[in-house]
């Protein structure tokens, strides 16, 4: 049984709240959490410190609401869809019949990382649709750049406002439409300058090894571990299914690494690769979804020259 | 032989990697062998990638470890890098052997690895 807004529905319940005001959030979020509490849904609030403590502040102390640190849920895109899973399947397994979870990204989502986490917010449409889970995700449209709320209302399916209103969205577009859709990405501000490494067909080898010399004093030993299997399964995943000549450009700035890898082909037909789990141990194509694992931020695009992943390791750019 | 290497008391393995990753001409490269302490712990080094892969199976089946039963000790203290796919040939060894796979190693980068991928019948643990 689901009970609230989300009562009779079959999978995930996705909705975005955009609000103007510290009142006009706690009039949709208060009675979300609360109604959880009461219908005793595992109800998890994953926010920043200032939406988090309106919450807090507004509700009895020993009230049973998971609070989870928004900047450290939402680090990386893939991941979040990896853990949420995992804390979705135990509460199903536990017998909850609704999770609840209200969200928001931190301030690092809205620079040029943000279309992995428009993507982020378009694959969970089928990503969570196997769980009975009801989110909201804040957006504060006072601070949003509007591109971005236009993004919001095409991947959420519905808008919850105050008087315990759900509306329907009618820009939202199913995730395969917009997955599907090659974004411009926007380029880091390291990329203005010329790469200092360039590799014109590598092995995997050889670019791991100009990964571990440019991070050198970059990166932290954790952040290029990571780029190192990122930079692997990318480069193998461009000789193995990709077209010749395969590049690897690599920038450096204090502390972060952007690194790109172009072929000449396509790349992946499925709009879901690399967000979605790899389906079993002895299936492959799952090197993308390691390097969305691995990486602080993916973006891919395609264009006249081919198609280019593009890795950036370190202090992500915020705008 | 041009990639990885087998040494000590395991049979060469195959001349050429076979299949897709044929098309690589140079890599990192391993060795493999066993370990004099026990016929259940092999020593691995080196890095392993898809240019590997299957000369990495192959070395593995010659050094068949994990036949006693109990589980099989990978030594992996000079191990650089093992990418999933050479993880996952590992996770097939273990299933097919009826075995855990015990990858010691302190290469953060597979322990992460082998976390993502879930493995079922491969641990790693931390070492110096």
């Amino acid at each position: 049984m689901r009970s609230g807004a989300a009562a009779g529905h079959h999978g995930y319940f996705h909705e975005a709240v955009v609000y103007d005001s510290d009142d006009h959030f706690q009039a949709v979020v208060l009675p979300f959490v609360t109604g959880g509490v009461a219908a005793d849904e595992p109800t998890v609030v994953t926010l920043g410190d200032h939406n988090a403590g309106l919450i807090r502040a507004a509700l009895p102390a020993d009230t049973p609401v998971t609070f989870l640190a928004g900047g450290a849920t939402y680090a990386r895109p893939a991941a979040v869809i990896r853990g949420y899973r995992r804390l979705l399947a135990g509460h199903v397994a536990a017998g909850a019949g609704q999770i609840r979870i209200v969200g928001e990204l931190p301030a690092a989502a809205f620079g040029p990382a943000w279309d992995s986490w428009a993507r982020y917010e378009s694959v969970i449409n089928r990503a969570y649709d196997e769980f009975p889970v009801w989110t909201m995700c804040a957006y504060d449209a006072r601070t949003t750049p509007e591109p971005m709320l236009a993004d919001v209302e095409r991947t959420h399916p519905r808008t919850a406002r105050p008087h315990d209103r759900h509306e329907d969205n009618p820009a939202y577009v199913d995730p395969r439409t917009f997955l599907g859709e090659w974004r411009p990405v926007v380029p880091d501000r390291l990329q203005r300058d010329a790469p200092r490494v360039e590799l014109s067909d590598p092995l995997p080898a050889e670019a791991r090894q100009a990964v571990r010399a440019a991070a050198t004093g970059v990166l932290t030993e954790e952040a290029t571990g990571d780029l190192l299997i990122a930079v692997s399964e990318t480069v193998t995943n461009a000789l193995l299914h990709g077209r010749p000549p395969v590049r690897v450009r690599i920038w450096a700035g204090a502390t972060r690494l952007v690194t790109t890898v172009t072929d000449r082909g396509d790349g992946p037909a499925d709009p879901f690769a690399g967000l979605l789990p790899a389906a079993g141990p002895s299936l492959g194509g799952r090197g993308l979804w390691i390097t969305h694992q691995a990486s602080a931020h993916v973006a891919l695009s395609r264009d006249e020259s081919g198609f280019t992943v593009r890795l950036t390791a370190g202090d992500l750019e915020s705008r | 032989m041009p990639h990885g290497r087998n040494e000590s008391n395991v049979a060469p393995a195959a001349v050429t990697p076979l299949g897709d990753a044929a098309r690589f001409v140079r890599t990192g490269s391993f060795h493999l062998h066993r370990a004099t302490a026990g016929r259940d712990e092999i020593v691995l080094e080196g890095e392993l990638d898809a240019d590997c892969e299957d000369l990495f199976a192959l070395a593995l089946e010659r050094a068949r470890p994990g036949r006693s039963g109990e589980p099989i000790v990978v030594h992996g203290e000079r191990l650089r890098f093992i990418d999933h796919r050479n993880l996952l040939v590992l996770e097939r060894y273990a299933d097919q052997s009826g075995a855990t796979v015990v990858l010691r190693t302190p290469c953060a980068t597979a322990r992460r690895l082998v976390d993502l991928l879930d493995l079922k019948h491969v641990r790693a643990e931390a070492i110096a």
